[in-house]
């Protein structure tokens, strides 16, 4: 099966790979979620790929689509240039303006119309793959009316003919049940974009509840996301908790591990939280950091409010202390939450073997414990976090965002 | 004989809470610690100085994020209380308990005094 990456953290997985060549794939958003970012990033990906792009836009001007795409940080004025990146404009038609662009809907209250200027715009795409994203199918049934949703056979033969693979947009606004349904044929592939309130945080999330490829039906599971600016689509964990005894390195952790951190210490020591922004691997984390402490146990359970995860430090040279993690776990009301376990400063003197530390703290067998060392010993200043190795850092975050999503 | 630092400071507290209005006072560490206290018996005198110092630390982050200069004081305006606590130096805070109902201008210049001493005791 031909397949084209999205470049959409997840969502290639759940789809076996990618978009296959030639279909449909529909990204089906509730009223107030934007679903237009995820046509950019996957644009821009298929052109940094060397494909074509067709963008049909019906619900807003072409200039509009330019500035929106430069917004997420991504610019398509090389790509349009040399003809890779082409606009067919149906939007310019319904408010009688004059279009800018060369592939123009004279007609653009009728469907047919619509649909021999994507044709015609395909003959200049078709020795490449293209990409033709579609700018909104929910302005298709407003001003086309519900039978316009027929077009879509037509283009659907059109893609085939011409080497050419859709993603529309489409927003459901209360329509008929049995316009969805048809929709909902029609498409090969749906991903839902929905917004879920758990208790405090409103989390926006994309889930695949379609994908028909060669005829299998399968159902995916909710990914959260946020849309960073510039970057694109992210994974979203709103909150994992980094605690652990006194000393074991959670700030010189959440330091290392964020591209931005604030902690909030004294004389050494942490007496509110570190606070971190994660940037890795397509996901959007913010680490919270304990302090060690006893003394600040009372703002544990407000630290580990909401949290989704959680990353215990120990310092391997001090294995008694790993005891009081569990203690700290419990008192941040954290337990039960998916977390790993990191026994750092593993290359100092007296560092006990990880499966010690499994040992002392009585961690079932399937709980990761990753060895963490710092970058440069002689770097450390005392007093300050210390900056650890990146590699060991990023397997500790492999493990848990794994266990989170 | 001069007197202790742990003296000194007692009186300073003593002269504090002396004020109509002023229910305890203490002085605490930046890092938590409490170095002295004359608060109502009932209070946990150790939490009560770390979570001040907590209080007290955060906010100076979050002001620092605002890049609006250094932090003076923290108020916290309780149903029965007024929570202050004033920066003592750059290891210290004073921390006073405050009458719900007081005038906090009158309260202020006291607790300013105190902390100023405080100041200059733990140097």
């Amino acid at each position: 099966m031909e397949v084209c990456k999205t470049s959409i953290p997840r969502l290639d997985e759940f789809l076996d790979g990618g978009l296959k060549t030639y279909s449909i794939t529909l990204f089906w958003a509730y009223p107030g979620i934007e679903n237009a970012p995820f046509a950019y990033q996957i644009l821009m990906e298929r052109l940094e790929e060397g494909d074509s792009c067709i963008y049909v836009t019906e619900s807003k001007d072409s200039r509009t689509v330019e500035d929106e795409i430069k917004h997420y940080g991504w610019d398509i004025s090389d790509y349009k240039e040399n003809g890779k990146f082409i606009f067919v404009d149906a939007y310019s038609g319904l408010i009688n303006a004059k279009s800018s662009e060369k592939f123009f809907v004279e007609n653009a209250k009728s469907a047919r119309s619509i649909t021999e200027t994507l044709e015609k715009a395909l003959e200049n795409t078709k020795n490449t793959h293209t990409l033709v994203v579609y700018d909104s199918i929910s302005t298709l049934i407003d001003h086309c009316g519900e039978n316009s949703l027929d077009e879509l056979k037509i283009w659907k033969k059109s893609f085939e003919e011409n080497n050419a693979t859709g993603v529309f947009l489409f927003t459901e606004w209360p329509y008929d049940e049995k316009v969805l349904n048809k929709l909902r044929l029609m498409a090969d592939a749906i991903i839902q974009l929905k917004a879920i309130e758990e208790k405090v945080i409103l989390r926006e999330y994309f889930t695949v509840s379609k994908v028909a490829w060669d005829g299998k039906v399968k159902r995916g599971v909710g990914v959260p996301f946020k849309i960073a600016t510039p970057g694109g689509i992210r994974i979203y964990i709103p909150k994992i908790l980094v605690t652990g005894p006194f000393n074991a390195g959670k700030s010189s952790f959440v330091h290392s591990a964020s591209t931005r951190a604030v902690s909030v210490e004294r004389v050494g020591t942490t007496i509110a939280l570190d606070h971190g922004h994660v940037d890795y691997a397509g996901f959007s984390v913010d680490l919270f950091g304990t302090p060690g402490q006893e003394r600040f146990d009372p703002i544990l359970e407000l630290l580990g409010g909401e949290a989704l995860g959680v990353i215990v430090i120990v310092d391997s040279t001090d294995p008694d202390s790993a005891i009081r993690a569990k203690e700290m776990m419990e008192k941040a009301k954290a337990v039960g939450l998916p977390y790993v376990v990191v026994a750092n400063k593993a290359d100092l003197e007296g560092a006990v073997e990880p499966e010690t530390l499994r040992e002392k703290m009585e961690l079932p067998k399937d709980i990761k414990i990753i060895p963490v060392t710092a970058e440069d010993l002689t770097k450390i200043k005392k007093d300050e976090p210390a900056k650890l190795k990146e590699g060991d850092v990023h397997k500790v975050l492999d493990a848990l965002f794994g266990m989170v999503v | 004989m001069p007197k202790s630092k742990k003296e000194e400071l007692s009186d300073v507290l003593k002269e504090l809470t002396d004020v109509g209005d002023v229910d305890g006072a203490a002085v605490i560490t930046k890092d938590g610690l409490l170095v002295s206290s004359k608060l109502p018996r009932d209070v946990d005198a150790e939490t009560f100085a770390a979570m001040s110092a907590t209080m007290f630390g955060a906010a100076e982050t979050a002001v620092l994020e605002l890049k609006k200069g250094s932090v003076k004081r923290v108020i916290s305006e309780a149903q029965d209380c007024k929570l202050v606590a004033a920066d003592a130096g750059p290891s210290a805070v004073v921390v006073a308990l405050v009458r719900a109902e007081a005038n906090i201008g009158l309260v202020l210049v006291e607790i300013i005094k105190a902390a100023n001493h405080t100041k200059e005791i733990m140097g």
